[in-house]
């Protein structure tokens, strides 16, 4: 494509104001110097005068208002849930399952007799007055247990009597410890 | 907002329905005549109009804005238009003497209705080839830019430009021809 060809391809552009401005540079140059393009320019202004968009745009308009256009709306299944309800759901559903587990596996082992049984005992001065003591902490119950062997030692050597419930503990409690040993 | 993004916002929201609205309501023009382009019958036109939203209907769900709308409307119309002139084809035109009749009288009352602009916008559209005439339409009608163009009719830009300017030279001629009183 020679330069007269490439700027004549712009002229339909030029008339209707869609061109760039290095475009129009172009083609108005163009113009002032040659009359055969200024010819075809008014030709083309011509054709763009009686064909105008406006014009076509109304007889288009004008053809289509007789159209109706009307749609077998099928009946979706409504699947739209809000994000806010899947996450919450998702949350329950977890927090649910997680319960579900933990209680299971906690019941299993209270059938097989593994829970670690939680010592009680009783203090030797309120043997009489027998209040169970769940310990809480591993520093309270060997100062507890302490002072416990050392009266139980004490009782033995003065000969007392020794509270039964208070010595099968003591006596589980040794057992307990010489098997730790022996694992370690 | 413009009417592509206020459809993607309320496909996005799954409000199917009010998007269909505004999708029919902004380019009912635009389908109704590409169709007629093609087909050349303003009933026909209609009837394809109403499938095409039909179909545009049933496949919005998988519309995610990679082209524009009216790019995507106009491959709908298009390959419907061209699936209907096939079947018009193998058809055959066997029209019996009695539809031939009323379709002639249907059409000289349409003709006797119809404006003079009318009539000359269709003469000059009518002296276009197929892609000429497409290209004056999308280019000085829709206002499309040639990358738009070029999507929907798979031309390239250089070879639209081209069109455009030979469409409008064509007509020029034509004018000029009507003027001189060769053509009536």
């Amino acid at each position: 494509m020679n330069n007269h060809e490439y700027i004549e391809h712009l002229l339909p552009d030029y008339i209707n104001g869609t061109l760039s401005e290095a475009d129009i540079y172009i083609v108005e140059k163009a113009l002032a110097s040659s009359k055969d393009l200024q010819q075809k320019h008014d030709e083309f202004v011509q054709v763009f005068g009686v064909l105008k968009q406006d014009d076509i745009i109304q007889l288009m308009n004008d053809e289509v208002e007789s159209v109706d256009v009307t749609l077998p709306f099928k009946a979706k299944r409504n699947m739209f849930m809000p994000k806010i309800m899947i996450g919450t759901t998702t949350s329950i559903a977890a927090c649910l399952l997680l319960w579900i587990g933990i209680n299971n596996q906690i019941s299993s082992n209270v059938q097989n007799g593994d829970v670690k049984k939680i010592p009680t005992i009783e203090l030797a001065e309120t043997i009489d007055e027998f209040t169970p003591l769940e310990l809480q902490s591993e520093d309270v119950e060997e100062v507890i247990l302490d002072e416990i062997l050392t009266l139980y030692v004490s009782d033995i050597e003065s000969g007392k009597e020794i509270n039964p419930v208070l010595e099968k503990e003591i006596t589980n409690y040794l057992l307990q410890e010489n098997t730790d040993e022996e694992v370690l | 907002m413009k009417p592509e993004q206020d459809i993607l916002y309320l496909l996005e929201k799954g409000k199917t329905h009010e998007a269909m609205s505004i999708l029919m309501s902004n380019y009912k023009r635009f389908v109704h005549s590409t169709a007629i382009r093609y087909l050349k019958d303003d009933d026909d036109a209609k009837d394809l109009t109403q499938e095409v939203f039909i179909k545009a209907y049933n496949s919005l769900d998988y519309f995610r804005g990679d082209s524009k709308i009216q790019t995507w409307l106009y491959a709908i119309t298009r390959n419907l238009c061209l699936n209907a002139l096939d079947k018009k084809k193998r058809k055959g035109n066997v029209i019996h003497l009695e539809t031939l009749e009323v379709l002639s009288d249907e059409r000289s009352d349409r003709l006797v209705n119809e404006s003079e602009f009318s009539k000359f916008f269709k003469e000059c559209m009518s002296i276009l080839p197929e892609k000429q005439r497409e290209t004056f339409i999308l280019r000085h009608v829709e206002e499309l830019t040639y990358e738009e163009i070029s999507e929907m009719l798979g031309t390239s830009i250089g070879g639209l430009k081209a069109n455009y300017f030979q469409a409008v030279q064509k007509l020029s001629q034509y004018l000029s021809s009507k003027k001189e009183g060769n053509i009536q």
